[in-house]
């Protein structure tokens, strides 16, 4: 029943209105979430939503094709993200901004095998240990499901830099002990 | 090839996950190399360490699905509706590129009249939008309303939006609305060839084809006046038109859903319906005419869903639904006979 991203990205950059709802509605949820975590801030998720797609359908002769509709999305919602934030933090150097980010992942947004208090800790300490770029790398890889490639491309680092980033995650896992809570089903 | 399978060779994790006969092992789907792995991870502490990593990056880290309630995504695309750019049409070979109407300084142009999508503004304001074969257009009104034209439809409407005692479009086909109440209470209507339709605030449809206007109430409360000046006002779930031949309004009551069903690309017959008003219907959405092997066939009947996502879609219902085989004879015409 559902259109393929591609067919509904064509018929939008042709101009149709209801396929640019339905492209809408189908990632808004994702790209609300992420711009959540990346800025801590509601309002201003909100708000880059908003400007992301008024740009898009403004611009829409202009787009190209994309190979993962997706992976543009993300990525136009980090780049607004990070302008907004500048803005909101009155610095000159987007580097700080950078710093600045925290991009929490908690223990309730994983699957468990045992969700009892303690391990729910064990998790949440566990998750504290990382740094918030590789928070951010394992949400773009296995919640959103990116591959190294783009997650490379989005953060203009190499592909070995990623995999690199996303195993020392996993290392710190296994050194807390809390791998095996993961229910991988 | 071999050499890499030996039990000495230091394995990095890139080597791993990038190896399609340990992702194989991981994902206990029977490789030819899983005894190897097998004795690989138990060879030593450090093997097994990095074993364990490398599944779970394999594996991945399991994140619960996260939503957001529909009717919170819907009224989210609503507020971007409103600010969306009033625009114009795809530019298509055989048209001239359009104006912001918004822009009431701008110049006039025109555009020739031929079936597709074409938009045009008039000083000192007219603004029409027309849609073609299976085209639907989304509009936001200037005072916040909004609605959906359908295919082959007509809507114009002047500005400033907000002059007179009331807020006016004028329709020609249909179009599923979604009309704000103003804070000074000011009526909205929907002028068509036979009826005007006169709203506070509410959501209801418009189908206005052959002359005659059927109006299907969603929420709220519509008052249907005819040319004559005879009234009828409708609640939630009725629908109603005026009768020409009766001279009188017909009311039918239920059914206002269903006929709103197009706007999410489905036909819903709550009835068994002859398959003569379903070509019909077809030929207002596509702009097909239809030829069939047999009259009789116009006597089948319909009952039920309908996707209507695509003209291919349509035809293909249609034809499974009605066991016949429809035959696209041209651009726009189609052939139906008795399946062999």
């Amino acid at each position: 029943m559902s259109q393929t991203d591609q067919q509904l990205w064509e018929a939008f950059r042709k101009g149709d209105q209801p396929s640019f709802a339905r492209l809408y509605k189908r990632y808004y949820a994702d790209l609300y979430f992420y711009s959540l975590k990346l800025t801590q801030d509601p309002a201003i998720a909100e708000d880059v939503i908003h400007d992301t797609f008024i740009y898009m359908w403004q611009n829409r002769k202009r787009l190209g094709r994309v190979t993962s509709l997706k992976f543009y999305l993300l990525r136009s919602v980090r780049n607004q993200c990070l302008r907004q934030l500048q803005k909101k933090q009155k610095v000159e150097n987007i580097e700080q901004v950078y710093e600045s980010i925290v991009f929490r992942v908690q223990p309730q947004e994983l699957k468990l095998k045992d969700t009892s208090e303690e391990v729910r800790i064990r998790i949440e300490m566990a998750l504290e240990e990382l740094s918030p770029r590789q928070r951010e790398i394992i949400h773009l890889k296995y919640f959103e499901n990116l591959d190294y490639q783009e997650i490379a491309e989005l953060f203009s680092i190499n592909y070995q830099s990623v995999v690199n980033l996303v195993h020392r995650a996993i290392v710190k896992l296994r050194e807390a002990d809390v791998l095996k809570f993961l229910d991988n089903g | 090839m071999d050499y890499e399978y030996e039990m000495n060779v230091n394995k990095t994790i890139h080597d791993l996950i990038a190896d399609p006969t340990f992702i194989s092992w991981v994902q206990k789907s029977g490789g030819a190399r899983d005894n190897y792995w097998e004795e690989w991870a138990q060879a030593s502490p450090e093997n097994a360490a990095l074993a364990e990593e490398a599944s779970a990056m394999v594996r991945g880290i399991p994140f619960r699905e996260q939503r957001l309630p529909e009717e919170t995504v819907d009224a989210k695309w609503r507020t971007l509706l409103n600010d969306l750019p009033a625009t114009p049409p795809p530019a298509r070979k055989e048209y001239v590129a359009l104006l912001n109407p918004w822009h009431v300084a701008a110049a006039i142009t025109f555009l020739a009249l031929t079936a597709g999508l074409a938009y045009w503004a008039l000083r000192p304001a007219y603004v029409e939008y027309q849609t073609g074969n299976g085209e639907r257009l989304e509009i936001a009104l200037p005072d916040g309303s909004s609605l959906t034209l359908n295919a082959n439809s007509h809507l114009g409407f002047h500005l400033p939006f907000d002059r007179g005692d009331a807020r006016e479009v004028d329709l020609r086909g249909e179009a599923l609305l979604e009309i704000k109440t103003l804070p000074d209470q000011r009526p909205f209507r929907v002028r068509t060839s036979d009826l005007t339709v006169e709203v506070l605030g509410t959501t209801f449809n418009v189908h206005s084809r052959r002359a005659t206007s059927v109006v299907s109430l969603i929420s709220g409360r519509v008052q249907l006046r005819s040319s004559r000046g005879d009234t009828l006002t409708i609640t939630p779930g009725q629908s109603a038109w005026f009768d020409a031949a009766r001279n009188d309004f017909t009311v039918d009551t239920g059914d206002a859903v269903s006929r709103c069903a197009w706007v999410e690309q489905r036909w819903v017959f709550e009835e068994p319906v002859p398959f003569a008003t379903v070509l019909e219907q077809v030929s207002d959405l596509y702009g097909l005419s239809w030829e069939l092997s047999d009259p009789a066939l116009l006597e089948k009947e319909l009952e039920g869903d309908i996707s209507i996502e695509s003209k291919q879609v349509l035809l293909n219902s249609l034809s499974l639904a009605l066991d016949v085989e429809i035959i696209e004879t041209g651009e726009s015409e189609i052939f139906i006979k008795e399946k062999d």
